[in-house]
Parts: structure tokens; C-alpha cells; sequence
């Protein structure tokens, strides 16, 4: 409660009689009556949902309680609501408390879900920027060889100095752009996954991979992926005349989230708000550090990655005019913190059930049912900022 | 003639002076606290008091020089009704909502409901710590301050002109403004609510310089004026590090002037038991404005330019008068009646923002306020007793506005003795207040409240936000609050007339 603020010599006060003997008055906050299954949280209630993890809403041992949903805590060594087992291992169960079972031996064939977190600096005050990029695959192994059957690319989300997302239409552009699975002008990607010299585990090594977005790929996608070339050294991002005034027409650029604005749609929040339409090009190829070899039958694993980028904004809307300049910074990639690449084996069929509570059904049948299987993949490998 | 014709110019230069000046919210509350006026130093009690109240009444003072000292206490209690759910949903902190219309990112104005209450700790949220701001945590309803009261009157000009000086000057802090927002952005700051016409207004360093003259027998004019600081500044900042403000460059420049707002009065004496007075205040304000640049590394730089306003006195016409019950009486009794018409309809918030722009129904209303009272003299003792009502000039808060008021009735009375002591006239006297203010409950319609989080929002994910059916709010007079309190005072002085 907040009490009296005396800002005079008390024995004064005293002397001049009764003004000193009423500060009394206080300030204080009614009590709610709660009414629990109201579905509200209220009063001295820590949740107040139908769940196993809300007992007469108070939230259940082992469970945790955020706004609307509670979950089991995966971690806490109880088996419970979902979990398949707890805690996770790092090879029979995952960081879902998921079971897994990859096949024996150096074999990536299978269902994987992965995040890709890249990071780089932005150019207005050189603050680290998250990336994440998630994925869907099945690879299929033969020998040490392991190539991309299928694949969904499950959008992008960065935070930092600012944070970026994607919307409906940004995120099934996306979906089956820059294909990997040899549909496409290239393809499929292909890498390596072999035991070890020293027989420790094995290896990986996932080939260079460029990508463009909000662009046409046969202009700006190099002809030979495996020559590596420099984006430097590729035909040159379209640039818009003023980027503070939407063009309708920019030679190269498409507009693939339909939104009516050349470029793809990221819509940044945080300190910075508003819509920035881009051209976008990068490559990223992924290996295992020499020092740490991914265990035989790790059903989830981390990999190093690398990449480099380029970004031509074609214009910046829906922010503050005083502002609206600030969006046109970029980033580049930050060289000394280590992309990584973590993969989380799913299974083997459709029908595992790791595999089925991931993928709506099977890739590229239906674009609803990828994008709800993108989302499924976000929330469960959820982007992780940089923490310094 | 050519005294008069001076000093009606000089009244005519005081109405064209500059008005962004400390405004006298103390004045105006408190009353004459020299003397006694009381709640009708307008009409009655010539004395230092009157430069501020009724200049002309100067024209009837002794030469004195007062001081005194004033002790008033702030007793506001504030009640907030309890939230019966309305929180903004923790995903709020990731900073990701998307409108579910436009897909694009919900403002920034609004915090989980959570990390207000609780705060949040690294790990939780995506920086550094951020400090708990519990719901009327941090009121600023009660405190008691002590204030120098001076006074000062001397007839120059063989007695045509008396010149008048009063002011009260805090003990202790001086000034404090305190920039609160009255809506649902003060969530970010003290999440609490605020006193609107007391709280800080109860720090203003009053000071008043007047004059007054006799013209006739019958008639005498006044023409005053407060003074204070009015204050611009620019604050040039260089951005190294946006969530390190240690390393913030600052290059400030303040600029401040003098400035004035005038007041007037005249009485009208028809006959010598009864004296007719009228006084104009005009407005009175104290405004900060505050200049902001910031440069990036980047080269880019973004500016804006902040004004506040303070201590808002709206103009005011006020009549009254005195009249002796039983002249040449040895028990003289006299009745002093003030009546004032207030323009609050034309007040400046503390982010000079004016209330109807909340909604034309919450505009504030222009008040008539009235006091009554009673004078006793007896050879040197004299006594005085008067009440006061005013009705508040705020609506009921129904909407997204928290302006804090309630009527107010008050009673003050005092007493004072004139002796000799080292061949001199002096006299020494005593006063004290209590105004009430009149318990009052307000509770929000939700349909006028903003919802912070909109219906339909989506996450990362572009799933709809359950959470974000309905209200929600950190508006921190949602669902309602309400008010009462006292304002207490006491006061002792002593003058040399001379």
C-alpha cells in the first residue's frame, strides 16, 4: 500500500496540530470473487481452462500454463498429458519427449523436421539478429549419399533490432520455391553422412544451396549450383528508383505473396514497425563440426551451418513517416557466431507417430495441409533468440 | 490624473502579457491563508492575501509585511475495482501479434498484463529484466507539504498606489510536475492513477505581484499578476546501442523565460457597510516544451517535439461581496458571499491534451462555485468562518480517461490578535482547514475502453489467439475505480504593519 509521502520535519507537523494526525488515507485494490471454469483467470487462479495441467485452476504439478494452453514440462522426468517419454536423451527421445528409432548405422532415410538459425548484424546500430528458417524433408540414403526426396520450406522468422514474420501469403510462397527435391530448374540437393574416421559416429555434409525469394530464380539463380559462385558475382538484385514509393513495375521482381507490392512481404515489429517488400538471395550449406560427430542412432542432432546473403528492399509502407527510412537497413551475416542446424528425426512413414502429428498429410499434396504442416514444425522446433 | 492614466496603461499591458505562466492551483485551494480572507479573500480582508484574490482590495490594506507558515496535507484514497480477467496475454511480450485483418503487427502500446504484476526475468522475456509495475503501486495521493507563506504591502505615490506581493513558496521539494498519462498508456510508467487536480499541483511556487487603487470613495481597481519560469528544452541524443542507453551520447540545451498572466478586480463600495467586488483571473498554465532528436549509427535521424502543460488554471470571473451586520458595533459582524464561474471546460491535461478528445461526452464542464462566511471583530481580536462547495468540473470516467476528481466542500476558519511589542503593531494569528472530498465511484463502459490485443489476433504461427477474445485492457481505472479523501491544512502568521 502506498503510505503518507512526509515531506516536512515530523516534530513541525506536531506542533501545528491535527494536519499530522490524518494521514491515513491509503490506496488499495478490490478483490475479485473468481469463479473457476469461467474459462478467466482471475484472482488468486493460475489458470482456468479444461486440461489435465489446470486442476480446480491451479496449474498441476509437471505442467506449465500459458494464456490459453497448458502443456506437460518436457524435461521434468515425468511421462505425462502426451509425452512418449521424459527426459529427452538426445537419441531415443527427442526435445518433444517424442520416441524415436532412426535406422541403425550412418542412414538419414526418413522424416525429418529442421531449423536452420543463422545469425547477422543489422546495419543501423550492429545489433545481432536471429534467423530462423524451418523445413520439412525426407531424405532417402544410398551408401554415404542421402538426397532430398521431399521438401516444404517452412518460413522465416527473425528478431533483434527488429523483428520479422511472414504472412498467409509470404509463407505459402515460400512453400515450394527454390525446390530441393528435384522438381525444380535444380536439384535434388544432395550431401554426405559417413561414419567417422576414427569410428566415433558420423559426419554430415549437406551441399550448397541457393535461394532467391520475390524474384524470378531462372535470372538470379546461378546456372551450377555446385560451382559455388560468389552472389557477388550473380546478375545484380533489382533495385527500385525510391524505395519510399511502391514501383508497379521493377524488372526481375515478382510478387509472390500476392499482396500487391513487388517483393516479398516482411512484416516487421518490435522497435520498428511496418511492411518491407524484398528481393532476397542467399546460399547456406551445412556440415558437422570435426569435434562433434552425431551419434549412429541420435534421433536429433545439431550441425554447423554457413551462409551469405543479399537484399534489395523495393519499397517500405505501412510505417511512421519519420521512420519509415529506418526499415530500409539490412543485415549482414555475423562471422564469428556459428549458424546451426538442428534436425529432429520424425520417422520412416506417414503413419509414425512422431511423422503424423507433424505432417497433415503427405508434402505437396495439398497447400493447406503443408502450410499446417509448416506450422506444426515451427511450434515444435519454436525460434530461439540470440542470447548473449 | 496623469497617475490614473498611467495606471490604467498598465493594466491594459498586463492583459497583452505573455500567459504561459506558473499557474496558482495553491492559491485557488488553499484560499487566503494571511489574514482573513479564507474562502472569500475575493471579497473581503484587505491584506497581502488580495494581490492574487483582488487587487483592488489593496487599496484598503495596511502596509504589512507577513509571514507565515502553512502545513496542508493531501489525503486522496483511491479504491481500484478488482480486474475480473481483460489481461493482455503473455504473447503480447513476443512482439509477433498479427492483426487478423491486415496480418500486420499489433502497435507496441501494450505489455503483458503479467510482466506488470510480476514483472519478467530474463529467460522469460526477450531482454533485460523488466521491473514490475503493479496496478496503483506507485498512487501519488497522499502527502503532507509545509509551505513559507509571504506577504508584503506598501503604498507608494502619497498613498494613490498600493503595491502587494504574495506567495507561498514549498518547504523542502520545490516544484514537481509529474507528466502522468490519464488512459491506458500510463501502463508503462507508474500503471497507477493519479489526483488530476492535486497530487503534484500541490508543489506550484505561487507568487503574485499587484497593485491597487483607490479612484473614488466608491470605487477601486487592481490589476495583478503571477510570475514563474516557462522552460524549452532540447534534448540531441546520439543511439549507439538501442538497448543500452549507457552508452547514450546526450546533448541537452534548456532555454528558460519569465512569464505572466494577469488578473484583475475593482469594488464597488455604495455605501460603507457593503462593498461589492469583482475579479477576472485569466488563464494560467505552465508549459515544458521538450524537443527530442535522435541520430543512429546509420545516419538516420528522427526528431519530435513534446509539449506539456501544468498546473492549469482555467479563467475565472468571480463576485461576492461583504457586509457589515452591525456597523460601529463593539462586536462588529459582517457576512462575505463569493460566487466564480470557472472555465474548465477549457483544460489542458498534463500532455496538453484536452479531455473531450477522449469523447465529446467525457469533456470537462465549466463550474460555479460558491462560498459563504462569517467575519467577528473585536478590538484587536478578529475571527473569521467560512464553508465553500465546488462541484467537479469531470465527468464521470466512464471511458479510457482516468482523470481523478470529486466535489469538494470545505470549511476554514481562523483568528488573529493585533498587540504592540517593541513600539511596533503587530499581529499574530492562527487558521485551519478541512475540505472534503466527496467519495465518488466511476465504472467503465468496456465498449469505450480500447482493446489492446483485437479479436481475432494470430500468432507466429498465424493460429487465432484465444486469449484475445473480448477486452483486454491495462487501462489502470479498468473496470472502474473510485475516490474520496481530505484536504486538511493549518496555518499560523504574523504581520508588522507599519
Amino acid at each position: 500500500m502506498h503510505q503518507a509521502h512526509i515531506r516536512t520535519p515530523p516534530r513541525l507537523l506536531l506542533a501545528l496540530g491535527w494536519a499530522s494526525a490524518i494521514g491515513c488515507a491509503h490506496d488499495r485494490i478490490l478483490p475479485v470473487t473468481s469463479v473457476c471454469g469461467d474459462g478467466v483467470v482471475t484472482g488468486s487462479e493460475e489458470c482456468d481452462t479444461t486440461s489435465p495441467g489446470c486442476t480446480s485452476c491451479h496449474v498441476t504439478d509437471g505442467w506449465q500454463c500459458t494464456d490459453d494452453t497448458c502443456t506437460p514440462i518436457c524435461g521434468d522426468g515425468k511421462v505425462q498429458g502426451g509425452e512418449q517419454c521424459d527426459p529427452p536423451d538426445g537419441t531415443s527421445c527427442n526435445e518433444s519427449c517424442e520416441l524415436v528409432s532412426r535406422p541403425v548405422g550412418c542412414n538419414l532415410t526418413g522424416y525429418f523436421a529442421v531449423k536452420q538459425t543463422n545469425y547477422s548484424r543489422d546495419t543501423i546500430v550492429n545489433q545481432v539478429q536471429t534467423s530462423s528458417n524451418w523445413y520439412f524433408y525426407r531424405f532417402s540414403q544410398s551408401g554415404s549419399t542421402f538426397q532430398v526426396d521431399q521438401a516444404l520450406t517452412c518460413g522465416i522468422h527473425v528478431t533483434g533490432t527488429v523483428d520479422v514474420s511472414l504472412d498467409d501469403g509470404g509463407l505459402a510462397a515460400l512453400l515450394y520455391a527454390n525446390r530441393q527435391d528435384g522438381k525444380g530448374a535444380h536439384g535434388p540437393r544432395r550431401g554426405t553422412f559417413v561414419p567417422t574416421a576414427s569410428g566415433n559416429g558420423c559426419e554430415l555434409s549437406f551441399d550448397r544451396w541457393y535461394m532467391v525469394r520475390g524474384v524470378d530464380e531462372p535470372t538470379f539463380l546461378p546456372a551450377d549450383f555446385a560451382a559455388h559462385p560468389d552472389l557477388a558475382s550473380l546478375p545484380p538484385l533489382p533495385k527500385p528508383v525510391d524505395p519510399l514509393t511502391p514501383a508497379a513495375s521493377i524488372p526481375g521482381a515478382t510478387d509472390p505473396d500476392g499482396d500487391g507490392l513487388l517483393g516479398l512481404a516482411l512484416h516487421l515489429s518490435g522497435n520498428l514497425q511496418g511492411l518491407r517488400s524484398v528481393a532476397q538471395r542467399d546460399w547456406n550449406e551445412v556440415s558437422t563440426a570435426p569435434d562433434a560427430p552425431i551419434a549412429e542412432n541420435a534421433g536429433e542432432f545439431t550441425a554447423t551451418s554457413v551462409f551469405d546473403s543479399q537484399e534489395s528492399v523495393l519499397s517500405v509502407t505501412q510505417c511512421q513517416p519519420a521512420i519509415c527510412s529506418l526499415l530500409l537497413a539490412g543485415g549482414v551475416p555475423a562471422r564469428d557466431i556459428p549458424g546451426r542446424v538442428k534436425f529432429r528425426y520424425l520417422g520412416q512413414s506417414l503413419s509414425d507417430p512422431a511423422v503424423a502429428a507433424i505432417a497433415a498429410s503427405a508434402p505437396g499434396d495439398d497447400v493447406n495441409a503443408d502450410l499446417q504442416t509448416c506450422k506444426n514444425v515451427r511450434a515444435a522446433m519454436p525460434h530461439e533468440p540470440y542470447m548473449q | 490624473m496623469k497617475l490614473r492614466t498611467a495606471f490604467l496603461a498598465g493594466l491594459a499591458a498586463l492583459a497583452l502579457s505573455p500567459r504561459d505562466a506558473l499557474a496558482s492551483p495553491l492559491f485557488e485551494l488553499a484560499g487566503g491563508t494571511l489574514g482573513q480572507g479564507g474562502f472569500n479573500a475575493s471579497v473581503t480582508a484587505p491584506g497581502a492575501a488580495s494581490t492574487y484574490f483582488n487587487p483592488a482590495l489593496l487599496a484598503d490594506s495596511d502596509q504589512e509585511f507577513d509571514v507565515g507558515l502553512l502545513v496542508l496535507s493531501d489525503q486522496t484514497s483511491l479504491t481500484l475495482d478488482g480486474r475480473p480477467g481483460g489481461d493482455v496475454p503473455t504473447l503480447v511480450g513476443d512482439r509477433t501479434l498479427l492483426d487478423p485483418r491486415t496480418h500486420a503487427p499489433i502497435p507496441n502500446y501494450t505489455m503483458p498484463t503479467q510482466w506488470l504484476e510480476h514483472g519478467c526475468s530474463t529467460g522469460s522475456c526477450a531482454g533485460s529484466p523488466f521491473a514490475a509495475r503493479p496496478r496503483q503501486a506507485a498512487g501519488t495521493g497522499q502527502s503532507t507539504l509545509s509551505y513559507t507563506s509571504i506577504g508584503l504591502v506598501s503604498r507608494v505615490l502619497d498613498g494613490f498606489l498600493v503595491l502587494g506581493l504574495h506567495a507561498l513558496v514549498p518547504n523542502g521539494d520545490f516544484t514537481q510536475l509529474h507528466s502522468f498519462y490519464n488512459d491506458e498508456r500510463e501502463q508503462f510508467f507508474s500503471n497507477s492513477l493519479h489526483p488530476e487536480l492535486y497530487s503534484d499541483r500541490l508543489t506550484a511556487t505561487s507568487l503574485a505581484f499587484g497593485a491597487g487603487s483607490r479612484l473614488s470613495r466608491h470605487i477601486a481597481i487592481g490589476a495583478s499578476f503571477t510570475l514563474s519560469l516557462s522552460n524549452a528544452a532540447a534534448a540531441s541524443t546520439y543511439v549507439s546501442d538501442p538497448v543500452d542507453y549507457k552508452k547514450l551520447l546526450l546533448d541537452n540545451r534548456v532555454g528558460v523565460t519569465t512569464a505572466v498572466a494577469p488578473h484583475f478586480g475593482a469594488t464597488y463600495t455604495p455605501i460603507d457597510r457593503l462593498r461589492l467586488s469583482a475579479a477576472l483571473h485569466t488563464e494560467q498554465k505552465l508549459v515544458l516544451k521538450t524537443g527530442i532528436s535522435a541520430t543512429l549509427p546509420s545516419g538516420t535521424e528522427s526528431r519530435t517535439t513534446i509539449t506539456e502543460v501544468h498546473d492549469f488554471v482555467p479563467w475565472m470571473i468571480i463576485l461576492g461581496g461583504a457586509y457589515d451586520v452591525n456597523p460601529g458595533a463593539a462586536h462588529l459582524v459582517s457576512v462575505a458571499w463569493t460566487m466564480a464561474y470557472e472555465a474548465w471546460s477549457e483544460y489542458l491535461d498534463r500532455h496538453g491534451q484536452r479531455p473531450d478528445s477522449y469523447g465529446a461526452q467525457l469533456a470537462w464542464k465549466d463550474v460555479i462555485t460558491g462560498s459563504l462566511g462569517v467575519r467577528y471583530t473585536h478590538g484587536p481580536l478578529r475571527a473569521f468562518l467560512d464553508g465553500s462547495i465546488r462541484p467537479s468540473p469531470v465527468p464521470l470516467q466512464v471511458g479510457r480517461s482516468n482523470y481523478v476528481d470529486n466535489d469538494r466542500v470545505g470549511a476554514a476558519l481562523g483568528v488573529d490578535y493585533e498587540t504592540r511589542l517593541f513600539s511596533r503593531r503587530f499581529r499574530f494569528g492562527i487558521g485551519g482547514q478541512a475540505q472534503r472530498l466527496i467519495a465518488r465511484h466511476q465504472a467503465k463502459q468496456d465498449a469505450l475502453m480500447v482493446d489492446e490485443v483485437p479479436d481475432g489476433a494470430l500468432d507466429r504461427n498465424l493460429q487465432p489467439v484465444a486469449s484475445a477474445r473480448g477486452l483486454q485492457t491495462n487501462n489502470p481505472g479498468w473496470p472502474g475505480f473510485a475516490s474520496d479523501g481530505w484536504i486538511l491544512g493549518t496555518s499560523i502568521w504574523a504581520s508588522l504593519i507599519y
